[in-house]
């Protein structure tokens, strides 16, 4: 039932069809590649057959590169086939495991990232493509010139090029339009890389599968780019991450990543997926171009930030910020803006090497701090009251919080002395007349049993100190 | 158990065409070709397969829309192919090759731009040949719904594809 036009009446179309009818197909596909894929069907009918259930994430770190397109056939099978999408109540953590292992066992991948903030001054997206390469490898490319507007309406640029290698602990960031480049070695680097890594990205997912979230949630079916999908929502602390995956196949469609507590508002989607492409070893080489300048050679600590990071970092933007510590703590404006102003102060508001290593030392040296503070959940009970404080305030509390709730507060005074202190023994002396703070939080129950959370109360809490200073927390 | 290799042997070449006509280059056809077995082995997990040709067809067209809407995703709609596909037409002076492939090129960017459902109909129909019964068994659709999505993929690749002069009016 094919109709064609004849030659009169030939349009476009028409002229388009009949060229791609008469394409010359080169043979193929290669033989030793038809070998290749007949056995990963071999291996993942057998796999099926004998029921294995892997650690696919150290299988995959112990494996041979060239047994590629073997182990993607075994994650399929084994993932893919077997397990039918479960209820949240019923087995998220189970349906689960499909997508944690067929995660898990990617050889290569490049997608499209966007990160979209949303503050005050206006909404930003920047758009970036990155690029992965098993086991440890990744690369992620932003447009030049980009630029984050501040609440001067001055602007910083960001490196263009980062390469990531987390088995050498090394990167580098490169920034093609002005040569420059930075080099980074870290020591204690998690297993999982920075928060919006692909292997984050695996080992968020996986913790998901093993109970070791806040969250599982069953998001449902959606078609998004053609294709059939299947979500879930995954919290864990400060981080809230959408994954949906094919309903056939288990690979990734779209990735949504968003730090709930952080200002500005902040969301990195991931999509347009390719796994197992061909990708060159030379884009992720940790060797700085011909031609370009190193401005900073750091050493960063990766290991778990404490509460001595946060009082570093409040000390560092004080002394940016004429003395003065943050308005707040999850807020980039309130961090950086000291910075950038004395900065651009002292070199104006083009980038130049002096600048770009300044503002590397900065961030690598306040990284911490925000790290811990994103690592805070409502059970810390964590509080800030700096905003306006002027560093070495005497006897001033400006941040306390419990490391456990059975734990009395952990107190950073605006001298950044730490100490111990119950609630009720918090120095009189040291408090304003009255100052109420108000804080909301969700209040969630953990099952001793199903290690799951669910949200038993939506609190608003108030931290008031009465003019004899003592201090009263109530749940509204 | 499924005997594959028989199943590459004999329809291997139907996954390959399909791949390298839709997509016109090596690398994305072999990626292609990759992909559409391991589909394979899933739908046959779940179902027994009687029509290879109609089942590998079908999934090679939709992973190749699937790389050619990425492929302009990333690149913007107007990527030059690295290794452009030889295209003859119908008159053999070079010239006329290379405006056949630039048509054809744009008819991937304008593949690549239709809804899902309407791309693979009028690939699998026009492109590929299959019968409206065919496709309507493979995209559970009655022929006459095949009929009607194709009539609008046509339609609206006709108007995309109509700033391209064909050939054929250049005498007037």
């Amino acid at each position: 039932m094919n109709d064609y036009y004849e030659a009169d009446h030939e349009d476009s179309l028409d002229t388009a069809t009949r060229g791609y009818r008469s394409q010359r197909v080169p043979d193929g596909p290669p033989d030793e590649f038809v070998t290749e894929v007949l056995a990963a069907l071999h291996h993942a009918e057998e796999a099926a057959d004998q029921s294995v259930t892997v650690n696919l994430k150290e299988k995959f770190l112990a494996m041979n590169t060239t047994a590629k397109i073997t182990i993607a056939a075994t994650v399929l099978i084994v993932v893919g086939g077997l397990l039918p999408w479960l209820a949240p109540s019923g087995g998220t953590a189970l349906a689960f495991t499909n997508v944690a292992e067929a995660l898990a066992n990617i050889r290569t991948a490049t997608w499209n990232f966007s990160v979209e903030t949303e503050s005050p001054q206006g909404k930003m997206t920047i758009n970036g493509k990155s690029m992965y390469l098993a086991p440890s490898r990744e690369r992620r490319e932003m447009p030049d010139h980009v630029h984050a507007a501040n609440e001067s309406g001055t602007a910083i640029s960001l490196g263009s090029v980062e390469i990531f290698d987390y088995q050498k602990s090394e990167s580098i960031s490169l920034t093609p339009t002005t040569k420059m480049a930075r080099v980074l070695k870290y020591e204690n680097l998690p297993a999982d890389g920075p928060s919006y890594s692909f292997e984050h990205l695996q080992r968020m997912v996986s913790d998901a599968q093993d109970g070791r979230v806040d969250k599982v949630e069953n998001l449902g079916k959606r078609t998004i780019e053609g294709r059939e999908t299947v979500g879930f929502r995954i919290s864990k602390g400060d981080m809230e991450c959408k994954i949906w995956t094919d309903s056939d196949t288990r690979l990734l469609v779209r990735v949504e990543l968003t730090a709930l507590r952080f200002k500005p508002k902040t969301r990195i989607v991931m999509s347009d997926f390719r796994i197992n492409v061909e990708l060159d070893e030379s884009l992720f080489s940790l060797d700085v171009p011909e031609g370009y300048t190193i401005v900073s050679r750091l050493n960063i600590d990766a290991a778990e930030p404490k509460l001595d990071d946060l009082a570093q970092m409040l000390r560092l933007v004080a002394e940016h910020n004429d003395g003065v510590l943050p308005g707040e703590l999850r807020n980039f404006e309130s961090i950086y803006g000291g910075i950038i102003k004395s900065l651009i102060a002292k070199h104006g508001a083009d980038e130049s090497p002096e600048k770009a290593k300044a503002m590397a030392e900065f961030s690598a040296n306040v990284e911490r701090g925000m790290r811990f503070v994103l690592s805070l959940a409502p059970e810390n009970d964590s509080h800030y009251a700096g905003k306006g404080v002027k560093l070495n305030t005497p006897n001033r509390p400006v941040f306390w919080y419990k490391p456990t709730p059975d734990e009395n507060y952990q107190v950073i005074y605006a001298d950044l002395s730490i100490k111990d202190v119950a609630a009720e023994d918090l120095d009189k002396r040291s408090l304003p007349a009255a100052v109420t703070v108000t804080e909301k939080r969700t209040v969630t129950k953990k099952s001793a049993v199903t290690k799951k959370s669910t949200v038993t109360k939506k609190a608003k809490f108030k931290v008031k100190v009465d003019s004899e200073g003592k201090i009263t927390i109530q749940q509204d | 158990m499924t005997d594959w290799e028989e199943v590459l042997n004999r329809h291997g070449s139907v996954v390959w065409q399909t791949a390298w006509r839709m997509l016109g280059n090596h690398a994305d056809a072999l990626d292609c070709y990759q992909t559409v077995f391991l589909e394979a082995l899933r739908v046959v997990e779940r179902d027994t397969v009687h029509d290879w040709p109609a089942l590998l067809k079908r999934l090679a067209t939709a992973r190749a829309l699937d790389l050619l809407r990425a492929r302009y995703r990333q690149a913007g709609r107007h990527e030059p192919l690295a290794s452009p596909t030889a295209v003859v037409s119908r008159r053999a002076e070079p010239e006329h090759d290379a405006e056949a492939s630039e048509l054809l090129e744009r008819l991937r960017v304008e593949l690549a731009e239709l809804p899902n459902q309407q791309a693979e109909v009028f690939s699998l129909v026009v492109l590929e040949g299959m019968t409206y019964r065919q496709v309507g068994d493979r995209l559970k659709l009655s022929t006459s719904a095949v009929g009607m999505v194709l009539n609008r993929a046509r339609k609206r690749l006709r108007e995309r594809l109509a700033w391209v002069e064909p050939e054929a009016k250049r005498k007037y």
